[in-house]
């Protein structure tokens, strides 16, 4: 008995198989892939699956494929893609999904909803909007680059390390998408350069799971991102501090954010019904100051102008964030948690744009550079 | 074989470990969703209520074993019920293991049927876990007391990867507290409470315990409190990772908040995690078996016992094998299940736990004549 039992395991030790082996070579990746709506409201996927060929020196060159197909639904159109492909297409390894601003303006969550079910797929995959075509957005592959596909990729990263653009994934948006009062924001792109090149524009504004069609300018990104708490490893913002001055970049001042600190409160208010303080702190060094002479007598000044600045530039994002009716700062969720009873006697869908959402902003400059 | 005798005794902290062991098995994957259907964000809460409710459970069960030194479960029943009623609910006792056992089976051949290997015919992934369930179960008391012990180390493992659920976590999601209704808590006490239900095992393994019952008390309340403790943390980090909305459709939420989560090391973490608790789920299940096999303590042969056990094990896969052919199999096991649960871990326990005062009464009376 003894015996048997050990031979037994053995066998099953040795040889077992796997069933569900999947061989790197029978699948093709797709890297990015494109979703767009044409005019006639027909579904359109568009991926990009790279292919490197082998070289006797250095890396091997990588040449990229375009796949498009129309279709239903996201698993038909995929399976309209592998009708022409000699393996498997599998967008289990999908890095960025590029959402035309038409098909985004619908809800989005039909299109993504293989994503969340689906075990096999990496739900850590960027969705980004595009004005006008994703397609066209995907097929434009600088030369220069030494990995087309890693194009998209690579831009959404460095703006993330700028402080210009949030990491986004599948997954970070999920709870959002579902949230009652709660808001997300996805990167913005557009193409340029008559279709050379493609370039970020800011983050595009959701509510529920919709597009709004609404953005924060790219000017306006890391002030926004501060505010919600995001720093990547820099955080630049240019401003202008005075009007008029002789020659125009005399009226600006670049600045950087060392540290910073915020918080968002909310309460019930009895005008506008509620109210939300936004403090932010920044410790900043006066990067760029083209007038020259920043003595330290200058600071308070320009200090002030800075802070004044500042808040007129949250004002002008507030302003379009409640025109856009997306909530992303959570206003929403936090009275809901905080006031419940109060929360059921608001109607969201319209109040929010009533409401009174005011900055303060303080900045404490640490330092004025090596060049005074 | 190896003989399963039952003079094997085992030490506290192997008790604390079968305890520990046979409490995690598949809830812990699902737990916070059955929660938060029940009672809504205040999910938590009521698992606190019900942890409190579970160790008055632990308590009694160690009182009726005090009662009745050195009996195991079955032979307790025949001893309060008489001879007929006590086989009959020793029998009871019997089905009710087993149920539990093919559905810990069905939940685990469903999950990594999901998850993991879908390719896999489901009936190889139940063999597995059967055969290495009955490897253990073999060796009586004291290997299963090794065993548990030994994979006890994955709970602190898996305790520290769920970490990476707090990356997105937003603890306004807890918020607001205290919004379910009293019946919306009842739900979610009794969810707890059957999660929490093992504790029935523990008088299989009590009196083969050494130590006093004080300290077998403060062993066992520790590992309890331990439990619940793991329990309100998966809780608390799904609930935050995942809001009010997305969490009642996310079945596992503890596996699928960790879906993105990126370590130098392992890419796919809710894999890793999913691997690592199919241990969980071996040690439950034999735990389980184990208790169907004590049915047949009585039974004097060595061999006709294993034979019994074979026997339910085939029985195990039967069933469990018509539960993995659709969901609707699979609710209807889980309902029976349910509509039984109740009858064994709550008011079996209690009746026993009334008759064993009455018992005390008539050894004083006998003491006294």
């Amino acid at each position: 008995m003894k015996k048997l039992t050990m031979i037994l395991l053995c066998c099953i030790l040795l040889l077992s198989g796997c069933w569900d082996a999947r061989e790197f070579k029978e699948v093709k990746l797709g890297i990015t892939a494109a979703y767009d709506l044409t005019d006639d409201g027909v579904y359109k996927n568009t991926i990009l699956i790279p292919n490197v060929q082998n070289s006797s020196q250095g890396p091997g060159k990588e040449s990229t494929q375009f796949l498009t197909s129309t279709g239903k639904t996201s698993s038909q159109s995929r399976s309209n893609i592998d009708r022409r492909l000699s393996s498997t297409y599998s967008p289990a390894q999908l890095d960025v999904v590029l959402l035309g601003s038409n098909l985004a303006k619908q809800d989005i969550y039909p299109y993504l909803d293989a994503y969340y079910r689906d075990p096999r797929m990496h739900l850590d995959c960027v969705p980004v909007v595009v004005k006008g075509s994703a397609e066209q957005a995907l097929k434009v592959v600088p030369e220069s680059e030494v990995r087309p596909s890693e194009y998209i990729e690579g831009i959404i990263e460095s703006e993330v390390e700028t402080t210009n653009s949030v990491e986004v994934s599948l997954q970070s948006i999920g709870s959002e998408l579902y949230e009652e009062g709660e808001d997300f924001v996805l990167p913005l792109m557009e193409v340029g350069d008559a279709g050379k090149t493609v370039s970020y524009e800011g983050l595009a504004l959701f509510h529920k799971s919709s597009y709004t069609g609404k953005d924060i300018d790219y000017d306006h990104t890391t002030l926004f991102l501060l505010m919600k708490k995001v720093k990547g490893k820099v955080a630049r913002i240019s401003t202008k501090l005075y009007e008029g001055k002789k020659p125009e970049p005399d009226n600006y001042t670049t600045i950087n954010i060392e540290d910073f600190s915020s918080s968002v409160k909310s309460k019930p208010d009895k005008q506008n019904k509620v109210r939300t303080d936004i403090k932010l702190e920044l410790t900043v060094m006066i990067q760029e100051y083209p007038q020259d002479h920043l003595s330290l007598s200058d600071l308070p000044e320009v200090k002030k102008n800075l802070e004044q600045a500042l808040t007129d530039q949250a004002n002008e994002t507030i302003r379009t964030i409640q025109e856009a009716n997306s909530d992303v700062f959570g206003i929403g969720r936090s009275m809901y948690g905080h006031y419940p009873s109060y929360w059921e006697k608001l109607d969201w869908e319209k109040d929010f744009k009533e409401i009174k959402i005011v900055p303060h902003i303080t900045v404490n400059i640490r330092s004025r550079g090596i060049f005074r | 074989m190896a003989k399963s005798n039952t003079k094997q005794k085992i030490t506290l902290s192997q008790l604390a470990y079968i305890f520990i062991q046979s409490q995690i098995g598949v809830d812990i994957l699902n737990l916070s969703t059955v929660l938060h259907r029940e009672a809504g964000a205040d999910g938590w809460i009521a698992l606190l209520i019900g942890g409190v409710i579970s160790i008055f459970f632990v308590l009694m069960i160690l009182h009726i074993s005090k009662c009745y030194p050195g009996e195991g479960l079955f032979e307790i029943l025949q001893s309060t019920f008489g001879k007929v009623l006590g086989a009959l609910v020793g029998f009871g006792y019997y089905v009710y293991f087993l149920v539990v056992a093919i559905y810990l089976l069905t939940s685990y051949g469903e999950l990594i049927n999901q998850w993991l290997l879908p390719e896999t015919p489901v009936l190889v992934l139940y063999a597995l876990l059967v055969i290495s369930a009955l490897y253990t179960i073999s060796g009586g008391l004291t290997l299963i007391a090794k065993v548990f012990t030994f994979f006890a180390i994955i709970l602190f493992i898996i305790s520290a990867l769920f970490l990476f659920g707090f990356v997105d976590a937003k603890f306004i999601y807890l918020l607001p507290m205290g919004q379910a209704s009293f019946s919306e808590y009842v739900e979610g006490v009794r969810v707890t409470i059957y999660s929490l239900s093992s504790y029935v095992l523990l008088l299989l393994f009590i009196p083969y315990t050494e130590g006093s019952i004080k300290q077998k008390t403060r062993t066992l309340v520790g590992a309890h409190l331990l439990v619940i403790s793991f329990y309100l943390y998966t809780v608390i980090v799904s609930f935050a990772h995942f809001g009010t909305d997305q969490i009642d459709h996310v079945s596992q939420p503890v596996l699928y908040m960790l879906r993105t989560a990126d370590s130098v090391i392992i890419t796919r973490i809710d894999i890793f995690v999913l691997a690592m608790w199919t241990v969980f789920a071996m040690t439950a299940f034999a735990a389980y078996l184990y208790a169907a096999e004590r049915a047949f303590a009585k039974v004097p042969k060595q061999k006709k016992k294993m034979l019994n056990v074979y026997s339910a094990s085939v029985i195990v896969l039967g069933v469990a094998y018509w539960g993995g052919l659709n969901e609707e199999n699979i609710r209807s096991i889980i309902d029976f299940q349910d509509k039984i649960t109740e009858a064994f871990t709550i008011y079996i326990p209690l009746l026993l736990f009334v008759l064993s005062f009455m018992r005390r009464k008539d050894k004083q009376k006998g003491t006294a004549q």
